[in-house]
């Protein structure tokens, strides 16, 4: 997974060339929006400073984009799907962070297969395949499934973790570090999508979807408070 | 009669694909069953997997959400279904082939699991593994105290003991004199196999009762290993090895769970310490 080359040779630092292995996968016909759905979630996600493995655009011999994520499996071998009382039990904290993320970012397609887990120590995480979220990767697609997710919690019955969060007190840091993103930051992300499928309608509407969208998160999950089985008794919201 | 049933395979290196199974998941009409590399009397040995999959830590994880897959009430196809939706990178779950199983092993699904499992994961085993597999963890132990660097440290050493006037030569696994005659005997205990433990146990009593009578000052321990024979019918009737423990705790200074890594250490970090 981790390649050390021959040293740089220039400069005070003493830099090495490595090679480090990457996952990579492009838009498709049936997934024409996979490239931005991914690239605008991991930068989101990684600014959130959530655990997704850092990524950027390739570009083939055809001209062809492809998302790539560096591969986190640096001991050579595949973690497996998450059990979500374990996940739960090990990282307490994170769980409100993931799920208000994916409420943010619409990600109607967190399952246990694109979460993994290393117990450690120390005990890590990783978020990744945000194909499905945004602008969407299957049924209702572009700005249809943004018109569609405008008032929805987008997590509700679907979501590995949901039944797992008991308090309510931890959505706070996340939900501040959404409210809190710049919209330059958010502009000039969507902005630079146009060099990977998205047209300008497209652009405007997803930009202003996420714009939007981050002050509304706070209400969504106050006003849909059945989709967090396991809550109790509500303190924050 | 049939059963479905999938193989879980590793491979340690994915350019050249060459798989090893190292797991069967069993699906029978009322429940599924599992067996993989390591898995012994319900736990996992990860010194058994290590010269598969060199990583135990992910190893580990497989295992337990496979476990966890297949302890989910659900209907038994569907846990077979999930753990083949499972196969992810160097794990993967593979539909198994058809396999004609004798007719006294085919009706009882967890024989179909054993047969299946050393077929196409491990050997079958010999007649007197578990005595292999307790002289390979005291090797084990002799090389993580670097024992035989001592010259207190004997194998196989003969001892001379005179018992109402009768001279005899006894010979323990293992002895230690420094000053102190320490004298180790192994003693495998079988679950399956009372009249080979009742052996194994009567053989060492012999020996910690010889040693002592001769000199009581010297220190007599045993060294036991406790084996789930795999070769048994779960169906047959078993004995708890555990009820000679105390026969031997009797005659013997201490008694030693070779797998008990507290125990070991507290034994043997002493003896090198003196």
């Amino acid at each position: 997974m981790v390649q050390w080359g021959t040293p740089v040779g220039v400069g005070a630092s003493q830099s090495i060339h490595i090679h480090l292995a990457a996952i990579a996968k492009g838009n498709l016909p049936q997934a024409q929006f996979c490239v931005a759905n991914e690239i605008v979630a991991a930068e989101i996600g990684r600014r959130l400073r959530l655990p997704i493995p850092p990524c950027c655009v390739v570009v083939d011999a055809n001209g062809k984009p492809n998302f790539c994520s560096l591969n986190f499996n640096l001991t050579g071998n595949s973690l497996p799907p998450i059990i979500p009382v374990n996940f739960a039990a090990t990282f307490p904290d994170a769980l409100a962070d993931i799920l208000v993320f994916d409420s943010y970012i619409c990600n109607t397609d967190r399952h246990v297969q694109n979460l993994t887990m290393d117990p450690g120590p120390p005990p890590r995480y990783n978020l990744f395949d945000h194909s499905h979220a945004l602008l969407g990767g299957s049924g209702v697609m572009g700005t249809g499934r943004l018109t569609a997710m405008q008032n929805s919690l987008a997590i509700a019955g679907n979501h590995c973790l949901i039944q797992q969060i008991k308090e309510d007190r931890s959505f706070g840091r996340m939900l501040e570090r959404i409210e809190s993103l710049e919209e330059y930051f958010l502009t000039d992300l969507v902005g630079s999508m146009a060099d990977y499928g998205l047209n300008a309608q497209e652009v405007n509407n997803l930009t202003d979807f996420l714009v939007n969208r981050k002050s509304m998160i706070r209400d969504l999950i106050k006003n849909t408070k059945t989709a967090f089985p396991g809550i109790n008794q509500w303190s924050l919201l | 009669m049939t059963m479905r049933y999938v193989v879980v395979r590793y491979v340690s290196d994915l350019t050249r694909d060459e798989p090893k199974n190292i797991g069967i998941v069993l699906a029978s009409e009322k429940e599924v069953i599992a067996k993989f590399v390591g898995e012994k009397g319900g736990k996992l040995d990860l010194r058994k997997v290590r010269s598969v999959v060199p990583h135990t830590g992910t190893y580990k994880q497989w295992i337990d959400y496979w476990r966890y897959i297949i302890s989910q009430h659900q209907e038994t196809e569907r846990s077979l279904d999930q753990v083949l939706a499972s196969s992810r990178g160097n794990f993967i779950a593979k539909e198994g082939e058809t396999v004609y199983l004798p007719r006294e092993v085919a009706i009882n699904p967890q024989s179909a699991l054993r047969h299946l499992y050393y077929l196409l994961v491990e050997e079958f085993p010999q007649e007197g593994q578990e005595e292999t597999d307790l002289n390979e963890r005291c090797e084990e132990i002799i090389k993580q105290y670097e024992l035989r660097r001592s010259p207190y440290f004997k194998e196989g050493h003969e001892v001379e003991v005179t018992v109402d006037s009768v001279v005899q030569r006894i010979i323990p696994s293992y002895s230690w004199v420094n000053g102190v005659e320490i004298y180790f005997q192994k003693v495998s205990l079988l679950a399956a196999r009372r009249e080979t433990t009742q052996r194994n146990v009567n053989n060492a009593a012999w020996i910690f009762e010889r040693l002592k009578r001769d000199n009581r000052d010297r220190q007599a321990k045993a060294l036991f290993k406790m084996t789930d024979s795999p070769d048994t019918e779960e169906s047959q009737a078993k004995f708890d090895p555990m009820e000679y423990i105390p026969v031997l705790k009797r005659l013997a200074d201490e008694v030693i769970n070779v797998d008990d890594n507290a125990s070991v250490e507290r034994t043997f970090a002493r003896l090198i310490a003196n």
